[in-house]
């Protein structure tokens, strides 16, 4: 290597110490100290305290010991090196260092000039150099991170260049090092794969690109859109000759990846005629599949859709990958005919089962019921506008839908109707639909999306969908949105600048009686199916249906009973299947559908029998009862004919809670999602906590979009991982795409090797400025130490505060792997492997004087499956945390930040006993239990502004050490009325010595209360149950004074 | 030079004043003997308007008080506007001391309303706040509840979030507010004296509680926490069905020139307020009870209502004294104190107490068939919490604090016991049988003790 000028001193630090002094090489030095000295100071240019230096060479050490290393170090460093060397290290009595100085010169601060000068080959060879591999050392991790930082920017830059100038070698030489070094990160790879098949090196594309996809998979993402692009150019293929030849399927695979082109082409059509035809013989899609070999690159020509002209062609090698499996050719037909990415379908195999079922038409009842917002509604569809029709459960929103429909298809318009409360119908059915409607007189089309609420994600994929597919449609499509109050923000989301139209059974009781009745309605009739329906319209019509037969209102028993006997039509069922229904009705009149397998558990033939009969019916792998209000009325049918049945089998309430506890969180989230707790949380009166809960749910999904928005805003967090990865704890619950964002944002920005701490992709993350700013706070409260003349000990100019933060992101990264849906396990153990690395012999993380750092990555060992009891190291950092000062950090009750203001008391107690007892330190430890007094001795303080990271760190470790969710449930409003306010959320970009507070408290208290809330509700389920039974299960029954005295009907 | 542990104190305490003035550059905080001085200051910066929430607690209110007067002096001055919210516990108590409060107000151009806390709604979590200040468009100064009011913080924030909070808090008051003027005119509700009785019936307990039909060794525990339970509204009452007794009461006594009515058994004097308000007819209302203090607590309303009440310390089973016979008996949740064996006895000396024709006015607790959901110990360790959570709202009004009424709370639900007699089908069977035709049944759906519950309505005529 040559320093290509002319220095008095020269020093090469990659690969093995070497020292040219006036041109001539001295002698390897001696000593690993010397050598490592000799690094520390040549690597940070300029002068430095003395301890500081002396505290990251014997970090072990106490301070005057290591300070004397140092004296006698720089001693022997002179000695060895000569008098000259004297000019290079400065010293006084406090300070040292190496001046910026034209005489001495650093290959590592030169290595972009080297690269630039070298050629390829020793270019590379110089970026496979590492930085003095002899020293193992924690700050020559951080240095070793930031050299690769800076090889990885000038490899980027090189392979631009030399592919700017057509030197795709070269190109390809400087992205696949840059893909060394960066293996994990999807970018470089995908520069390769790009460049191997510029440079029409295609066999090394087509394995660079396995490889990406591979790590991808393993990383749990999908691939970019720059990743699809350049994966989809891949596949460019000649010629192939047409005609498909009548053959088994077998024959036709071996054909079809056959060398000669012709001959696969023609088989890959025949294959596609029998992926795209029905077991009847009919085309399940209303497509053709044409072998095209006349063309440069011969393909298969899929079209044309009904009335739209639409065709793709289909390269060989993409016919071959996807005729493999001829239910994914559909679905790929499908995606391509639409110009969808498959990202917005589900990939179930069970859909392509629905495609070849070709969805029938809705039937619409004969009743015509014309009210105010059935003419509001089609006037607005009619302008050109979509519609969003939301009331509650049972509010006539459908009744209403149906006659829209009615109305429209009478003047023209064409329908798909997507019912969301079928859990098997996806954005394919609706796909599907479009696919094969003719077009209309009207030349438009109306998509009703029905029980938006029931399924949120598939709303929203419809949503997207929509806006995808609607350029591709020649006929105007117009949207009726259906969902109850709590989706009015969802259909905003699906549908933007929908107008929306309120719905109360209330509205539409008078019209639907009389549309039934064919005549007026008496006000005294209206007023008591008004009371016992309580705007429930599937009630009031049974009701008013009996006093058509009768000349009586029913009870509701009595509603009731005609409801189940129209059901059985009269039949008694088996008592097995009585049974059964009983399960099922219990639990649809929490908008549970039970999974197929759990009815069938019960009994199959009882299944069997009830679903012959239509009792029960079977929606993708579940069963269903049908209508919330059918199933309460099934319930009480049952529970006063057959009280015994409650007796054996348990409340309505308590089979639910039982079938949750097996289904799961998944299942908790669903039926949250499909029940109206909107109108629970605007009860006034909140006897046993279930509007309370109600509320939290409703705060959960607020917090949940909030942070979601500010991920599609941003998902870098103005580039703070602390932000991100708290967000992404939320996610993981309930949002796993935005998880996915988020992990592409940390995972490309954070490197992980199981040898080292984390360091950064490039310069560091910005909440790297909370450090800094931690640092002036760690030096005023040393001034303050100082003037009292108190012991100051660690301070804080002898902390490496890069490794400080290196150290917590440690502790967040292991939380963040941990929360990956189904954990990406080698990052994962990676990160282990460095904790137990880098802990220090007391057990704690660096540095001691912060014990929140110790307490952040005891955290993230936890979530990563470590505790006190399986882990030496978790077990170790718990012994630390809890050993009384000087020797451990917890002192008289409580754990001081060790940081001045920036950390309260409150805060680091409460982080600190979150990470005990998350780790399994017993409640009844001493150390917890005087911290959670400390806690609550504090509570005031809590709520005072500015100090929501204290609360929100403050309630978790309340719950967590055995406190109930009530006795802080004026905290936790309060802290939620701050997170949801918008102004905290305009700073989540500000950095912290911009705002003095930490950059990431947005998220992280929005992720706290998530977590909280979220496990309160799980808890407290059976009263938030009991609270909506309450409501259903036992309505005030009409008084004897009005059903058995004079009838005033 | 000092010892190490001074110089650690003086540390610790330079720590302590940091954090409590504030590190927040938009925030300083004033601990609450400096009260005074922030009324002062914030006097002398405010330019045009300053909105005030004030706990107003009538026993321990000065109108003529610096905090008060300083605010009318400046309402006085030109272009500067005076808007308070007087937060009280009820409608009828200490009328005349919030009337004067209100009378200066209202001469010095303050802007006043009252809000009671008793009318906000329950699932409202927010507690009071020890004061909310909004000062012209920018500032809010707050003190949040959660210490004793020497120990409270007061702080001046110019954050937009406190800022958006405190207005919301504000409009909320403001909706559920009451103009005085309007305030003064209507009725006093039939609960309000609790607040001033809870304390006093809690303090006789312990001497009057000799035994009862619910504990025969001794009622402290139950008539000692009743009126704090009724006053969170977490027990049943007449209130829970309080449109049916109305109704039932009224209809009952319609048409008779003096009625006579019998209360038999009863925690206090709720039913005694149904009674007297549904029959002004009546002249005097007799109360059969077999402890003294909830005869105690009949008296106490009797004389503020100023309503004939004659009390009887009896077991209904072995009346000797009770003046029958009667057009009117009511009772509230009283038959289930008994086994179901007892029913026909209780039945028969209610038949014996009546007139014929006379009416019986009560309601009956169903238990469910199915085993509950929430095990029986979680139900009672919710129940407590959830009295300390209530009663936390309550704390400038009480004598006793939130933790000892959920003290009182968790005793009283472990140990209150409400017998099971069956069906709707048994209870109507008894009544019959003993000589009573059910002129009026109605299932309702009450919230329920510790769980939801469900109760008879019953108006049964004596054949």
């Amino acid at each position: 290597m040559d320093s290509g000028g002319e220095k008095q001193w020269e020093f090469f630090l990659l690969k093995n110490l070497k020292i040219v002094h006036r041109g001539q090489e001295l002698k390897p030095l001696t000593g690993r100290w010397k050598r490592e000295l000799l690094t520390l100071l040549l690597l940070n240019p300029g002068t430095h305290d003395r301890a500081t230096v002396a505290g990251r060479i014997w970090p072990g050490d106490g301070d005057s010991e290591a300070l004397r290393k140092l004296r006698q170090t720089l001693k022997d460093l002179n000695d060895e090196l000569g008098k000259g060397f004297g000019d290079v290290v400065v010293a006084s009595r406090t300070q040292i260092g190496v001046l910026e100085d034209v005489s001495v010169w650093v290959d590592v601060h030169s290595i972009k000039e080297l690269i630039e000068k070298a050629d390829v080959e020793a270019a590379v060879g110089l970026t496979e150099a590492e930085l003095m591999p002899e020293i193992s050392s924690e700050w020559i991790d951080t240095a070793r991170v930031r050299h690769q930082a800076a090889l990885v920017s000038q490899l980027e830059h090189l392979a631009t260049q030399a592919e700017l100038r057509d030197d795709l070698d070269v190109a390809r030489r400087f992205t696949a090092r840059w893909v060394d070094l960066c293996p994990d990160v999807e970018t470089p790879r995908r520069e390769l794969v790009r460049r191997l098949a510029k440079a029409e090196e295609l066999a090394g594309a087509s394995a660079a690109a396995t490889d990406l996809l591979a790590l991808l998979r393993d990383i749990g993402l999908q691939p970019s859109e720059e990743t699809r692009a350049v994966l989809a150019s891949l596949h460019q293929v000649p010629e192939a000759e047409p005609k498909p030849l009548a053959v088994s399927r077998d024959a036709l695979l071996v054909r079809l990846g056959a060398g000669d082109e012709r001959i696969a082409i023609q088989a890959a059509q025949a294959l596609a005629l029998a992926a795209l035809t029905c077991s009847e013989g009919t085309r399940c899609l209303p497509v053709t599949a044409a072998a095209d070999v006349d063309a440069n690159e011969p393909c298969l020509r899929i079209g044309t859709v009904a009335g739209r002209q639409r065709e793709v062609r289909i390269s060989l090698p993409m016919v071959r990958d996807l005729l493999a499996d001829p239910d994914r050719f559909l679905i790929s037909v499908l995606c391509q005919l639409f110009d969808l990415s498959e990202d917005n379908l589900e990939t179930a195999s069970s859909l392509v089962a629905r495609i070849r079922e070709l969805p029938t038409p809705r039937e619409t009842k004969g009743t015509v019921v014309s009210t105010e917002r059935v003419s509001e509604a089609i006037g607005r569809l009619q302008a050109g506008a979509d519609v969003a029709m939301i009331g509650p459960s049972a509010a006539g929103k459908t009744v209403a839908a149906e006659q829209i429909v009615q109305q429209l298809t009478g003047a023209g318009w064409t329908v798909s109707w997507v019912d969301l409360s079928d859990p098997a119908v996806g954005a394919i059915d609706l796909l599907v639909s479009l696919a094969v409607a003719e077009e209309g007189p009207a030349a438009s089309h109306l998509i009703v999306l029905d029980d938006l609420q029931a399924n949120p994600g598939v709303a929203i994929q419809i949503g997207n969908l929509l806006t995808e597919v609607s350029p591709a449609f020649s006929s105007r499509l117009g949207v009726v949105l259906l969902g109850w109050d709590s989706a009015r923000q969802l259909a905003s989301e699906v549908c933007p600048g929908a107008v929306t139209i309120p719905c109360s059974g209330e509205d539409l009781l008078r019209p639907v009686l009389e549309g039934l009745g064919g005549s007026e309605v008496e006000d005294a009739v209206l007023s008591q199916v008004r009371r016992l329906s309580a705007g429930d319209l599937l009630v009031a019509n049974e009701a008013f249906q009996h006093y058509l037969r009768s000349g009586e209102i029913p009870s509701l028993r009595q509603i009731a009973s005609a409801t189940f006997e129209e059901l059985t039509g009269g039949e008694p069922l088996s008592a097995e299947a009585t049974r059964l229904a009983f399960i099922l009705a219990a639990l649809g009149q929490f908008e549970i559908d039970a999974a197929r397998a759990f009815a069938e558990a019960q009994s199959q033939s009882a299944l069997e029998e009830l679903v012959a009969r239509r009792i029960v019916r079977p929606v993708g792998p579940f069963v269903a009862v049908g209508h919330r209000s059918h199933a309460a009325l099934i319930v009480l049918h049952l529970r006063a004919g057959q009280p015994d049945l409650m007796d054996s089998l348990g409340s309505p309430v308590r089979l639910s809670l039982d079938y949750l506890r097996l289904a799961g969180d998944g299942q908790i989230v669903a039926m949250l999602q499909r029940l109206d707790l909107a109108s629970a949380t605007r009860r006034e009166s909140d006897q046993h906590g279930s509007t309370f809960l109600a509320r939290s749910w409703e705060s959960i999904q607020i917090l949940r979009n909030y942070l979601r928005q500010q991920v599609q805003r941003d998902a870098t967090w103005g580039d703070n991982v602390a932000s991100a990865i708290h967000a992404a704890q939320t996610f993981s619950r309930f949002d796993e795409e935005s998880w996915g964002t988020t992990a592409r944002f940390v995972r490309s920005r954070w490197l992980i090797d199981a040898s080292r701490l984390p360091g950064p992709h490039g310069r560091s993350s910005r909440e790297r400025d909370d450090f800094t700013a931690i640092k002036e706070k760690m030096d005023e409260e040393d001034a303050v130490k100082k003037a009292e003349n108190a012991p100051v000990e660690m301070p804080a100019n002898s902390i490496d505060f890069d490794r400080v933060h290196r150290t917590w992101v440690l502790g967040q990264l292991l939380g963040f792997e941990a929360s990956a849906p189904g954990r990406s396990s080698p990052r994962l153990e990676d990160l282990v492997a460095v904790a137990e690395h880098v802990q220090e012999p007391a057990g704690n993380f660096y540095p001691s004087r912060v014990p929140w750092v110790t307490a952040r990555v005891v955290l993230g060992l936890v979530a990563a499956g470590h505790t006190a009891n399986s882990s030496r190291s978790v077990q170790e950092a718990c012994q630390w945390l809890r050993r009384p000062y000087p020797e451990g950090p917890y002192k008289a009750g409580a754990w001081e930040g060790g940081t001045g203001t920036w950390n309260s008391t409150v805060e680091t107690t409460a982080m600190c006993l979150s990470a005990l007892v998350r780790a399994g330190i017993p409640l009844d430890d001493p150390a917890i239990r005087a911290g959670k007094a400390y806690l609550l001795s504090q509570r005031a303080a809590w709520v005072q502004p500015g100090a929501e990271v204290d609360a929100a760190n403050a309630l978790e470790a309340y719950i967590l050490t055995g406190g109930r969710w009530r006795e802080v449930s004026a905290e936790l409003m309060h802290l939620l009325s701050w997170a949801r306010h918008k102004e905290p959320w305009t700073r989540t970009s500000h950095l912290a010595s911009e705002s003095q507070a930490q950059s990431s408290a947005v998220a992280l208290v929005a992720n706290s209360l998530v977590g909280i809330l979220w496990a309160t509700v799980k808890a407290e389920l059976p009263i938030l149950l009991e609270g909506i039974a309450t409501e259903r299960e036992a309505p005030v029954e009409p008084a004897m004074s009005l059903s058995a005295k004079d009838d005033p009907v | 030079m000092s010892s190490p542990m001074l110089e650690t104190a003086r540390v610790t305490l330079r720590d302590f004043r940091s954090r409590r003035d504030s590190v927040d550059p938009a925030v300083v905080n004033f601990p609450a003997s400096a009260l005074l001085e922030l009324h002062r200051s914030v006097a002398v910066a405010a330019q045009s308007r300053v909105r005030q929430v004030v706990p107003f607690d009538p026993p321990n209110w000065d109108p003529d008080a610096f905090e008060h007067s300083i605010w009318r002096e400046s309402a006085s001055a030109a272009g500067f506007e005076v808007e308070r919210i007087y937060v009280l516990p009820h409608r009828g108590i200490s009328r005349e001391v919030v009337s004067r409060q209100l009378d200066l107000d209202t001469a010095a151009g303050i802007q006043a309303r009252v809000v009671f806390i008793g009318g906000i709604p329950e699932t409202n979590q927010a507690e009071i706040p020890e004061g909310l200040w909004l000062v012209d468009e920018d500032v809010v100064v707050l003190s949040r509840s959660g210490v004793g009011k020497e120990d409270a913080i007061w702080t001046i924030s110019e954050r937009a979030v406190d800022r958006a909070q405190g207005e919301s808090f504000w409009e909320q008051l403001w909706s559920w507010s009451e103009d005085p003027a309007t305030s003064s005119r209507l009725p006093v509700e039939l609960e309000e004296p609790l607040v001033l009785s809870a304390d006093l019936v809690h303090g006789v307990s312990d001497v009057l509680c000799t035994s009862d039909h619910v504990d025969r060794g001794g009622c402290g525990w139950y008539h000692g926490a009743w009126q704090y339970l009724r006053l969170l509204n977490l027990v049943s009452t007449p209130t829970w069905h309080s449109e049916f007794y109305l109704e039932q009461i009224a209809a009952a006594s319609n048409g008779k020139q003096e009625p006579r009515a019998l209360i038999t058994g009863t925690a206090d004097y709720s039913m005694l307020a149904y009674v007297s308000a549904a029959t002004p007819a009546v002249t005097s209302i007799d109360v059969l009870d077999m402890c003294a203090t909830p005869l105690f607590a009949c008296r106490w309303f009797a004389k503020r209502i100023d309503q004939q009440v004659d009390t009887f310390e009896e077991d209904l089973l072995a009346t000797s004294a009770a003046q029958g016979p009667y057009d009117l008996i009511c009772c509230d949740a009283f038959l289930t104190r008994f086994e179901p064996q007892e029913t026909v006895k209780v039945v028969r000396a209610w038949a014996g107490l009546l007139e014929p024709g006379g009416v019986l006015v009560t309601t009956v607790r169903i238990h469910p068939r199915s085993a509950r959901v929430r095990e029986f110990d979680s139900a009672v360790r919710d129940f407590r919490e959830r009295a300390e959570q209530r009663a936390r709202r309550w704390r400038p009004f009480l004598k006793v604090s939130p933790g000892e009424i959920g003290v009182l709370a968790e005793y009283y639900a472990g140990r209150m016991k409400s017998n099971d007699l069956g069906g709707e089908d048994f209870i109507q069977d008894q009544l019959i049988r003993g000589g009573f035709h059910i002129q009026f049944e109605e299932l309702a759906e009450v919230p329920g003790e510790l769980y939801p519950t469900t109760y008879l309505r019953l108006a049964c005529k004596k054949t």
